[in-house]
């Protein structure tokens, strides 16, 4: 069945190399290739998204603009993600577009923040997404596509624009490609990530990241020791809520499956898990330059026991389990301050602002 | 009316009707092809300084007759007791 | 050469940007811009403030300056200026008069124009002329927050339970979340 779009019709040069410099030259573009997107495959694209093409995902910001399932379509195309990633990127755009999530905020703010999509649920296999070796980047797929879809959204439909609408300093590579992975369900412990926050089945929860970087225990010899090394690599000096101008954010963090093992040998409940995190992520104000110290008391940042600590509480993070199973390392993506993860189902039925 | 009539008429209701809520008139006195001349009428303002101040009120007039109208070239002057 | 769909809907290519939403309220900086004119304004705004401190905001208050003159006028948009630097979020009234909804809307775009989520409050009577004033500069989707009229002139009590029973709303037209 084919759909009645609203898309302006432009024309322009067919062969790929041709279009990607049009496309570029127009603003549309990231700088890499991108496919044409034809009549005929942005309708493949909303036959498999199941909705109407004229149905609103969300409002996106800075432009304000309603995001439809349409333009979601098209910028799918040129990205190169395959057609039965709609619904996966469908949910993900009503995901970013939740007031909780602030992507307002995320797309004008000097920080290097980029959306995280982590996929919970068997449409990992349907879709292909990453979840082994190379689980955030590398591993050959569709997830590199994915990403890049969304990212062009964020440009052509939201609006974000690298320094005109867009004051972050540095970027990151994320925003070319964004961040999709799945969980290793099968290698955790633990309920996955969509149903400890309460959706159950095919899910995607996006958090605001500053990237991912690598912790390394090679010894490994302990869940304690593995969470106390996460945690005190977690409150770096820089990480955004150590900031006395941060109030809140919700870190996320992966444990490889071995890791995770481990660790639930000690801790088998989450809620612990999490509690050691909180614990081990806090920082003597001692540490601090004392340039800092006035503005930190002054933030009421410093508890009682002299520290200052990353996280309010230990439910301010996320924990999930994936990556290969060379052990050794874990992964921390620090979160942007003053927002909050947001999941949905896969189903849009479900979908509705959190408040 | 002789200048894009029906226009010029809903944009001075529409007028009308903004600056009523402080108890303000606006009345036609005269019109030409050119364009139109109004008189604002504080008789029955609870305060004149209430009514969209002089410069405020003749931009909202003209962007209203401008929409009506279709014509950006009709010159709009108002007479207001408060200049 | 081949026709594709534009990526970019025609209301994306806007110059100034949308109207944002707060998204959550806790650990914002809100600033509430009273004038000098209505003390029903007042009352509202202080009940607000305490509701939204109770939902982890951090309020600001700032009373807009009467511009009778050039110094007043630059003196106050200087005032402004440090106002809205010093916070993440505006609410900015009251329209409830011609020249007040001016200056009201007229501050609310200010902080607009700054990147601030921001609504505007004007009371039921004045909303064409908030919505023309906004919309001529550039902000037709200024979000405003509709009082009842009038209410200028009731008793105490009744303004500020009136201030309550409209809080939710407030937070509704601010795109707010706890």
């Amino acid at each position: 069945m084919t759909s009645s779009l609203v898309s302006e019709r432009i024309e322009v040069p067919d062969d790929i190399a041709e279009f990607s410099k049009d496309a570029l030259a127009r603003g549309w573009s990231d700088g890499l290739p991108l496919i044409p997107p034809t009549e005929e495959r942005v309708q493949a694209h909303i036959e498999a998204a199941g909705l109407d093409a004229q149905h609103v995902l969300g409002v996106l910001y800075p432009s304000g603009v309603s995001c439809t399932v349409e333009q979601l379509a098209v910028n799918a195309v040129m990205a190169g993600a395959p057609a039965n990633a709609m619904p996966l990127m469908a949910a993900s755009i009503s995901a970013i577009a939740d007031p909780a999530f602030d992507l307002a905020g995320i797309n004008a703010t000097t920080a290097s923040v980029v959306p995280a999509f982590i996929v919970s649920g068997e449409v990992r296999d349907t879709v292909g997404l990453p979840y082994k070796h190379s689980a955030f980047g590398g591993q050959a797929g569709p997830a590199p596509a994915i990403g890049r879809a969304l990212r062009l959204v964020i440009r052509n439909v939201a609006g974000q624009v690298a320094g005109l609408s867009s004051e972050s300093v540095f970027g990151q590579p994320g925003r070319v490609t964004g961040i999709v992975t799945a969980e290793w369900i099968e290698e955790s412990p633990w309920p996955s990530l969509g149903e400890r926050r309460g959706v159950k089945g095919d899910s995607v929860t996006v958090f605001g990241v500053l990237g991912s970087a690598n912790i390394l225990n090679s010894y490994g010899s302990s869940g304690s020791e593995i969470l106390e090394v996460i945690g005190k690599s977690l409150c770096y000096m820089g990480n955004n809520n150590m900031d006395h101008s941060a109030q809140f954010a919700h870190q996320l963090v992966s444990l490889n499956p071995v890791w995770a093992r481990i660790v639930a040998r000690e801790f088998p409940k989450m809620e612990d898990v999490q509690e050691q995190l909180y614990i081990h992520s806090a920082v003597p104000i001692e540490n601090f330059p004392v340039s800092l110290h006035r503005p930190l008391e002054e933030a009421n940042d410093i508890r009682p026991d002299g520290k200052v600590y990353l996280m309010d509480t230990p439910d301010d993070v996320s924990v999930i389990v994936n990556g290969g199973k060379g052990s050794l390392h874990g992964c921390m993506l620090p979160a942007m301050s003053n927002m909050l993860p947001v999941t949905r189902s896969l189903d849009p039925a479900t979908w509705q602002s959190s408040r | 009316m002789t200048t894009t009539g029906e226009g010029l008429r809903a944009a001075i209701e529409e007028a009308q009707r903004i600056i009523s809520a402080d108890g303000a008139r606006l009345d036609v006195i005269d019109e030409t092809a050119e364009g139109v001349c109004l008189r604002l009428d504080l008789t029955d303002a609870g305060c004149a300084d209430c009514v969209l101040p002089p410069a405020s009120l003749l931009e909202v007039v003209k962007s209203l007759i401008r929409r009506h109208t279709g014509d950006g070239a009709l010159v709009v002057r108002i007479e207001d007791p408060r200049d | 050469m081949v026709a594709v769909l534009s990526p970019q809907p025609a209301s994306a290519r806007i110059s100034k940007v949308g109207c944002p939403p707060v998204g959550g309220l806790k650990g914002k900086r809100v600033g509430l811009r009273r004038d000098r004119f209505w003390l029903s304004w007042d009352w509202i705004t202080d009940e607000w403030a305490q509701l939204l401190e109770k939902d982890g905001a951090e309020v600001v208050i700032w009373r807009a300056p009467v511009g009778k003159g050039d110094k007043e006028m630059v003196e106050g948009s200087d005032e402004y200026s440090a106002f809205i630097s010093s916070i993440d979020v505006a609410v900015s009234g009251l329209g409830n008069c011609g020249s007040c909804t001016l200056w009201a809307i007229h501050d609310a775009v200010g902080a607009l124009d700054a990147g601030l989520p921001t609504a505007a409050v004007a009371s039921e009577h004045f909303e064409p002329l908030a919505r023309m004033l906004a919309s001529q500069r550039g902000h037709d989707d200024l979000r405003l927050k509709i009082m009842p009229y009038p209410i200028e002139g009731k008793p105490e009590d009744e303004v500020r339970e009136i201030a309550r029973d409209h809080y939710e709303s407030l937070l509704e037209t601010l795109g707010a979340t706890r």
